[in-house]
C-alpha cells in the first residue's frame, strides 16, 4: 500500500487534525476523493446536477451523448444511487469497449495512415482486447512482439510496422505512451531543458530496438518486423562529445544482461532474400518482458495518468507525456496511490475506470458553489494565516535555494578559470619533457656515434700496435720504427685521445640530459597532480552543483504549491466574502485553481469521433442508420422462425447489423475527422478551431440536414414546450429554462405557420453549434 | 476593449501547447490586416497592409533544366540549341526561352550553384519544401506553414494564412504543418475555386443563416456566463471568420480584377493563377504557393522546355512586374524552386534527367538584393565552382529575407523546436 506524504503545507493546513487514515479497506473512489478533499481545504466545486453528470459520463465512456429518451429516463429515475447504476450500466455495454477502442487506438497511432496494415482490423482488435478486459500490460506485450508475418494476426503489429520498425521513432514513441516521457531531444544529447531525460536514458531505450528494421525484400508483399541478431547502441553528445555504448536498460535501471549475440533461429539465407532471419535472442523480446510486467514506475504512472484522463478529460500530469520531476502531477500523492493502485489491480483497466468514474471527483460541477459553506469557510479563514506564512517561508527558502544555486555555479565557474592555468602549465611541461627526451635521443644518438667512433680509434690504435710488434718479431735490429709507421702511431694516438674527449664530452651531455629530465620529469609530475587535485575539485563541486540544483527545483516547485493553495484559499474566502468587483477577480483565481486540480470540472473539447456521434445521435442519425442497416441485412439474409429462435443465428445477424451500421457510418467519421482531427502523426490532444470548420457547419449542408430532422420531428409535437424540450433534451441533453423556451416560442412566432420545422431548424442548429454542445462540462 | 474575464492561467490560455512566443520583426507595427476594417483611413489601412511580409513560391514541378532557363551554357557539349540573352542586370545571361524574365531581372536575383545530393523527386521536393531530410522519428512542418506561423499577426483573420492553389481536385485544410498546429496547415484551393464551403449553398436561405446565427451568439453568450475560456473564445470567433470569409470570398475571383490585368496574366491556368496569387498576397494572405508542372523532361526535353518554360515566361515576369508596381515586392519574396534541375548529359531522348548536383533557383523582392548572382558552375554546368548552397542554406535565407530570425525557434508544448536545420545559415551575400 502506498505511503502516502503530504507535502507540508498540507500537514499546516489540516493543522491539529491528522493526517486521514486511508484504510486499506477503503474502496479506490473513496480513497481519491479524501485526497483531494485534501488537497482543497476550502472546498471544491458542488456536484454537478442530472443533466450535467449525465452528458458527462456518457460522453466519457461511451463516447456519445444520450438520447432523449435515455436523458428523460434518467432524470425521473428516483433511486439514490442512480448515478452509480448509471455507470455501471455504461461500462456493461458494448459501447463502452468500442469507444475505448477509439481513444486506444488515437493515442497508440495517432491517425497515421495504412501504408502497411489495415487500421480497421486493428482497431477491431483493440475492441475485442477491451470486450475481454485484456489488463494493459498484457495488451502492451502484444503490441511489441507482433512482427505482422502471419497474415491473421498482422494488425497487431500495426503500431511497430506503421513507424517503419524505425528504431529511433519506436524508442520515441515508447517513451511517450508507454513511460510518459518524450524523450525526443535527448537523442543527440542530454535534454536541454529537462534534467531527468538524459542522453543515456534515450540510448538505453533505443538500445531494445537498434536491431529491429523492416523486412521487405520484396515490394509487392507486405513488410514484416525483423530484427538482427548483432548491432549495439552507442552515443556521443553532440555538445559535451561526452558518450559511450549501452545494452538496453530502462530509464534508472541497470543495463540488461544479454544472452550471446549472433545466434540464428532462422539464419539470414544469402541465396534466398526472402526468408526473413529470426535471431534466437531478441532485444525487442527483451522490451517485451521488461516493460510488459509492469514493474516500472514510468510505466505505471503513465497509465494511471492517461486513463485519468480517459475519465476526466486531463491528465493529473500534463501534457500526458512528458512526466518529469519540473513538471510534477497537479497531486502528487493522487497520482502516486493510483500508479500503485494499477499495478495492485494488475492493470485492469476496466475496473480502474470504474473506481475513477464513481468518485465524487468525477461529479464536481462547472460552477463555483454560491459561496462557502460557513463552517467550510471558517476553517479556511482558520488556516489562511498560516497557509500564508507557509507560502511565503517557502518562498524565501526557494530564493535562497536559488542563490545558493547561484553561488555554487559561481564558485564552479571561478574553479574551472583557475584551473586553466593549471591545465596549461601541465601541458607546457608535458611539452618540455617531450622536447628534452627529444634532446635526450639526439644526445644518445651523438654519444653512440662518438663511442662507436673511439671504438673504432681503438682498434686502429690496437692494429698499430699489432702491426708494430710484428716488424719487431719480424727480427729487424731496434731499428727506430719506421718513420711511416711512427707517424701512423702518432696520428692513431692523437685521433684516439680526441675521440676520447668527444666521447667524454657526449657522455656528459647525456648525463646533463637525464638530470634536466628527472628536473623536468618532477615539474611535469607537480604540475600533474595540481591539475589532477584541481580536476578532482571542478568534479566535486558540479557534484554539489547537481545537488543544488535538484534542491532548488524542489523548493521552487514546492514554493508554487504553498502559493497556489494560499492564493486558492485566499480566493474562496474572497468569493464567499467581497464585493461585486472583487469576487470577479475571485471567481477566476478559483476557478483556474480547482480546474487544474480537479476541484472543479473543466470544459473539454469534443474529440472528432464524440462530436460526429454526438451530432448524429441528436438528430436521430445513428437511429436512422441502425435501422437502414437492419433492413439492407434482413432483405440480403432471410431468416426463417426456426432462426429466430437459434442464439448463434441470432448473434450472427446481430454481427453482420452491427458491421454494416459500422461501415454506413464511417464515411461520416471520416469526414469530421478531416476538419477536426489533428495531422497524421501529431498528438490528437489540442484544440483548434479554423473557419473551415464553421463553413462545414454553416454550408456544408450535413449539419443542417440533420438538424430539419429533428426540428420536423419536434415540430410534430404539441405545443412549444414540449417541442423545446425535445430539441433540447436531444442536443443539450437537459432541459430548457424558462427564457429558452421563451426564446424558441418567439423564434417558432417569427416564422409563418408552414416554416415551423424550418423555424426549429435554425434553433436546432444553433444548439448542434454551439459551445455548449462542442464541449463536455 | 473589455477586459476578458476568463480564466486566464489555465494551461490551455497561457501556454497552449499550440500557442507560439517567436522573435519576429515584421515591419515594426503589428501586422493588422485592413479587411477589419480597425482603422478608419483607408490609407493607413493600406500602408499597413503593405507592411506585412508575404512569400509567393512558384513550383516549376518535375524538376526545371537549369541550363534551359536561369544558368545557360550556350556552345558547350552539354548546352543544347539554344542562346543566352543578357537581361536587364549587366552580366546576367539567362536563356532565350526567357526573354520576358530577362527584362525585370533587376528585380530578381539568382543562386546557380545549389549541390542537394538529391535526385529523388519525393526527397528533392521534401528537402527544398522543408529545408530538412526525411526522418520517421520526425516530422517537419512545410515552408508554407513555418511562414505562416513566423510571420502570423495578432488577432485572427478570415483568410488562411497558408495556401496552396492547385489547377484541379478538391479543397480543404491539409495535413503540413506538423507540430505547429492545424492552423498553419496549408488550405487547397482546388481548380483555383475559392474554399470550401465558402458559398451558401442554395437550400440554405439567407434569412435562416441570419437568424440561426443570431441564436447562436445568443445561446453562446449566455453560456459564457457560465464559463469561458480561450478555446470558447476560438470556437465562436471560428464562426464568425467562417462568415467573414464567405462576405470577402471575391478576393478568390480574379474576375474582379481590371481587364488590362487580367489579359496580361494570360488566360490559361498559370497565368490566371498568378495573378490570383497576387491578389491573395494583396488581401493580407502570408503564403501562396502557384505550380507549374510538366517540367519532368526524360525525353525531349528542349521541346518541352521550350513549350513549358515559354508559358512560364509570361505570367511570372508580370507577376514580379504588378507586384513592382504596386509597392507590393518590397515586402514580398517570390521564389521559383524545382525539387531539383537537370543532368548536363542528354539522353538517348534528347532528353535530361534528375540532378541535383549543380542547379539553380531564382528569387527576389523583399530582403533580397536585387540583381545578385550567387555561385557559379564549371563549363559544362557537371559541377559547383565556388559558393556550393544546400536546400537548407535557402529555407535560412528565406526567412531572413523575410526579416526573421532563421536561426530561432517556435516553443511547442515546451520544447523548442528550430525554425530552420540548425546545421546550415542563411546566404548572407543574397540579403540586402
Amino acid at each position: 500500500m502506498a505511503n502516502i506524504v503530504l507535502p507540508a503545507m498540507m500537514a499546516i493546513a489540516m493543522g491539529a487534525v491528522t493526517v486521514a487514515a486511508h484504510a486499506d479497506q477503503a474502496p479506490l473512489h473513496a480513497q481519491i476523493d479524501a485526497l483531494l478533499a485534501e488537497a482543497h481545504p476550502a472546498g471544491q466545486a458542488p456536484i454537478a446536477n442530472d443533466a450535467d453528470f449525465l452528458r458527462r459520463a456518457y460522453l466519457a465512456l461511451h463516447g456519445v451523448i444520450p438520447t432523449a429518451a435515455q436523458a428523460r429516463a434518467f432524470f425521473m429515475d428516483t433511486a439514490p444511487d442512480k448515478r452509480a447504476a448509471l455507470v455501471d450500466a455504461l461500462l456493461a455495454d458494448p459501447q463502452f469497449a468500442k469507444w475505448m477502442a477509439v481513444r486506444f487506438d488515437v493515442m497508440l497511432m495517432e491517425r497515421r495512415g495504412e501504408v502497411h496494415t489495415k487500421a480497421q482490423a486493428w482497431r477491431e482488435w483493440l475492441e475485442q482486447s477491451f470486450t475481454e478486459n485484456k489488463p494493459w500490460d498484457a495488451l502492451v506485450r502484444e503490441i511489441l512482439a507482433a512482427d505482422g508475418s502471419d497474415e491473421k494476426t498482422r494488425h497487431v503489429a500495426r503500431w511497430l510496422l506503421e513507424r517503419e520498425a524505425d528504431p529511433n521513432a519506436l524508442a520515441k514513441d515508447t517513451g511517450r505512451l508507454f513511460l510518459g516521457r518524450d524523450i525526443t531531444c535527448s537523442q543527440c544529447h542530454n535534454h536541454p531543458r529537462i534534467d531527468d531525460y538524459l542522453q543515456r536514458d534515450y540510448a538505453g531505450l533505443q538500445a531494445f530496438f537498434s536491431r529491429t528494421y523492416l523486412f521487405r525484400p520484396d515490394t509487392k508483399k507486405p513488410s514484416i518486423v525483423g530484427e538482427q541478431a548483432t548491432g549495439n547502441t552507442t552515443y556521443l553528445s553532440v555538445f559535451t562529445k561526452v558518450g559511450g555504448e549501452t545494452r538496453p536498460r530502462l530509464p534508472g535501471e541497470a543495463e540488461l544482461t544479454e544472452p550471446p549475440a549472433g545466434e540464428w533461429t532462422v539464419a539470414p539465407d544469402p541465396k534466398d532474400k526472402t526468408v526473413r532471419p529470426v535471431p534466437k535472442n531478441s532485444r525487442r523480446a527483451l522490451l517485451e518482458a521488461a516493460l510488459g510486467d509492469g514493474h516500472h514506475p514510468a510505466f505505471r504512472r503513465n497509465i494511471a495518468n492517461r486513463l485519468w484522463a480517459v475519465v476526466f478529460g486531463s491528465g493529473l500530469v500534463e501534457p500526458l507525456d512528458l512526466n518529469h520531476s519540473a513538471n510534477p502531477p497537479s497531486n502528487p500523492a493522487l497520482l502516486d496511490l493510483l500508479a500503485d493502485e494499477i499495478a495492485a489491480m494488475k492493470f485492469d483497466l476496466r475496473a480502474f475506470v470504474h473506481e475513477l468514474a464513481l468518485t465524487e471527483a468525477f461529479q464536481r460541477s462547472l460552477d463555483l458553489p454560491e459561496a462557502l459553506p460557513p463552517p467550510v469557510a471558517k476553517v479556511a479563514a482558520d488556516r489562511l494565516p498560516a497557509l500564508e506564512q507557509e507560502a511565503t517561508a517557502l518562498a524565501t527558502a526557494a530564493t535562497s535555494a536559488e542563490e545558493d544555486f547561484g553561488k555554487v555555479q559561481k564558485a564552479v565557474a571561478e574553479a574551472q578559470r583557475a584551473a586553466a592555468p593549471l591545465t596549461e602549465e601541465q601541458a607546457k611541461q608535458d611539452a618540455e619533457i617531450a622536447k628534452v627526451k627529444k634532446a635526450m635521443e639526439t644526445a644518445a644518438a651523438d654519444q653512440k656515434k662518438s663511442d662507436d667512433a673511439l671504438a673504432a680509434k681503438r682498434a686502429a690504435r690496437e692494429k698499430l700496435t699489432a702491426d708494430t710488434a710484428k716488424a719487431e718479431e719480424a727480427g729487424e735490429a731496434a731499428a727506430p720504427v719506421p718513420k711511416a709507421l711512427q707517424a701512423k702511431i702518432d696520428a692513431a694516438e692523437k685521433e684516439l685521445a680526441a675521440a676520447e674527449k668527444d666521447a667524454e664530452a657526449k657522455k656528459a651531455i647525456a648525463e646533463t640530459q637525464a638530470k634536466t629530465l628527472t628536473d623536468a620529469q618532477k615539474k611535469a609530475d607537480e604540475a600533474k597532480a595540481k591539475a589532477d587535485e584541481s580536476a578532482k575539485q571542478i568534479a566535486a563541486q558540479q557534484a554539489e552543483l547537481d545537488a543544488a540544483e535538484a534542491r532548488k527545483e524542489a523548493a521552487r516547485i514546492k514554493a508554487k504549491h504553498a502559493s497556489q493553495l494560499a492564493a486558492e484559499v485566499r480566493a474562496a474566502l474572497a468569493w464567499t466574502t467581497a464585493d461585486a468587483t472583487g469576487r470577479t477577480a475571485a471567481r477566476e483565481a478559483l476557478t483556474t485553481a480547482w480546474d487544474r486540480s480537479f476541484a472543479a470540472m473543466e470544459l473539454l473539447p469534443l474529440s472528432p469521433e464524440q462530436l460526429c456521434w454526438s451530432a448524429m445521435q441528436a438528430t436521430g442519425q445513428l437511429d436512422q442508420i441502425r435501422t437502414a442497416a437492419t433492413k439492407e441485412w434482413d432483405a440480403k439474409n432471410k431468416q426463417s422462425e426456426a432462426d429466430q429462435e437459434d442464439p448463434e443465428k441470432q448473434a450472427a445477424r446481430a454481427a453482420g447489423i452491427e458491421k454494416l451500421y459500422r461501415d454506413k457510418l464511417r464515411p461520416t467519421e471520416d469526414q469530421f475527422v478531416r476538419f477536426f482531427g489533428g495531422a497524421a502523426g501529431q498528438p490528437q490532444t489540442d484544440f483548434f478551431a479554423t473557419p473551415e470548420q464553421a463553413l462545414y457547419f454553416e454550408n456544408g449542408g450535413v449539419i443542417r440536414g440533420w438538424a430539419s430532422t429533428l426540428a420536423n420531428r419536434a415540430a410534430a409535437l404539441p405545443g412549444t414546450k414540449a417541442m423545446a424540450e425535445e430539441v433540447y433534451l436531444a442536443t443539450l441533453t437537459r432541459l430548457p429554462d424558462e427564457a429558452e423556451v421563451a426564446t424558441l416560442a418567439a423564434t417558432v412566432a417569427s416564422h409563418p405557420p408552414e416554416k415551423k420545422a424550418e423555424a426549429l431548424g435554425d434553433v436546432a442548429w444553433a444548439l448542434l453549434s454551439s459551445i455548449e454542445f462542442r464541449f463536455a462540462h | 476593449m473589455k477586459p476578458c474575464n476568463y480564466s486566464c492561467q489555465t494551461l490551455d490560455h497561457v501556454v497552449s501547447r499550440r500557442r507560439f512566443f517567436q522573435t519576429l520583426a515584421a515591419g515594426g507595427a503589428a501586422a493588422v490586416l485592413p479587411n477589419f476594417g480597425l482603422f478608419t483611413s483607408p490609407v493607413v489601412a493600406a500602408e499597413m497592409a503593405r507592411a506585412q511580409k508575404r512569400m509567393i513560391v512558384i513550383n516549376l514541378a518535375g524538376g526545371l533544366s537549369q541550363l534551359e532557363s536561369w544558368d545557360p551554357k550556350p556552345g558547350t557539349p552539354t548546352g543544347g540549341p539554344f542562346r543566352a540573352i543578357p537581361t536587364s542586370v549587366p552580366g546576367i545571361h539567362i536563356s532565350e526561352l526567357l526573354p520576358k524574365t530577362a527584362k525585370v531581372m533587376h528585380h530578381l536575383a539568382l543562386v546557380r550553384s545549389i549541390n542537394t545530393h538529391e535526385n529523388d523527386h519525393g526527397k528533392g521536393e521534401y528537402l527544398m519544401s522543408t529545408g530538412r531530410r526525411k526522418t520517421p522519428a520526425q516530422a517537419y512542418p512545410v515552408l508554407g506553414a513555418v511562414m505562416a506561423c513566423a510571420l502570423d499577426g495578432p488577432g485572427g483573420s478570415a483568410l488562411p494564412g497558408h495556401i496552396v492553389i492547385s489547377p484541379n481536385g478538391g479543397g480543404g485544410r491539409n495535413a503540413d504543418s506538423a507540430y505547429l498546429g492545424p492552423k498553419y496547415g496549408s488550405v487547397t484551393l482546388g481548380g483555383a475555386k475559392p474554399p470550401q464551403f465558402s458559398e451558401r449553398p442554395a437550400s440554405l436561405a439567407e434569412e435562416s443563416s441570419i437568424c440561426a446565427n443570431d441564436l447562436r451568439r445568443q445561446v453562446n453568450d449566455h453560456f459564457a456566463l457560465r464559463r469561458r475560456t480561450a478555446q470558447t473564445d476560438a470556437y465562436t470567433q471560428s464562426f464568425e471568420q467562417g462568415l467573414e470569409l464567405m462576405k470577402q470570398r471575391d478576393v478568390f475571383d480574379i474576375t474582379k480584377e481590371s481587364q488590362k490585368d487580367q489579359e496580361r496574366y494570360g488566360s490559361h491556368d498559370f497565368g490566371r493563377h498568378c495573378l490570383l496569387a497576387r491578389r491573395l498576397v494583396e488581401s493580407g494572405v502570408t503564403y501562396v504557393r502557384v505550380t507549374h508542372a510538366n517540367y519532368d523532361t526524360h525525353c525531349e526535353n528542349f521541346n518541352f522546355h521550350f513549350e513549358q518554360v515559354g508559358e512560364f515566361d509570361g505570367p511570372f515576369s508580370t507577376l514580379v512586374t504588378d507586384l513592382a508596381e504596386r509597392g507590393l515586392l518590397e515586402h514580398t519574396l517570390i521564389v521559383v524552386l524545382s525539387e531539383f534541375g537537370r543532368t548536363p548529359a542528354i539522353n538517348q531522348n534528347y532528353g535530361r534527367d534528375h540532378w541535383g548536383t549543380a542547379w539553380s533557383i531564382c528569387l527576389g523582392g523583399a530582403g533580397i538584393q536585387r540583381g545578385a548572382l550567387i555561385g557559379e558552375t564549371n563549363e559544362n554546368g557537371t559541377a559547383v565552382k565556388t559558393r556550393q548552397v544546400d536546400g537548407g542554406h535557402l529555407f535560412h535565407t528565406y526567412l531572413a529575407a523575410l526579416g526573421v530570425k532563421s536561426t530561432g525557434h517556435f516553443t511547442v508544448a515546451g520544447q523548442k523546436m528550430p525554425m530552420a536545420d540548425p546545421a546550415f545559415e542563411p546566404i548572407d551575400e543574397l540579403l540586402a
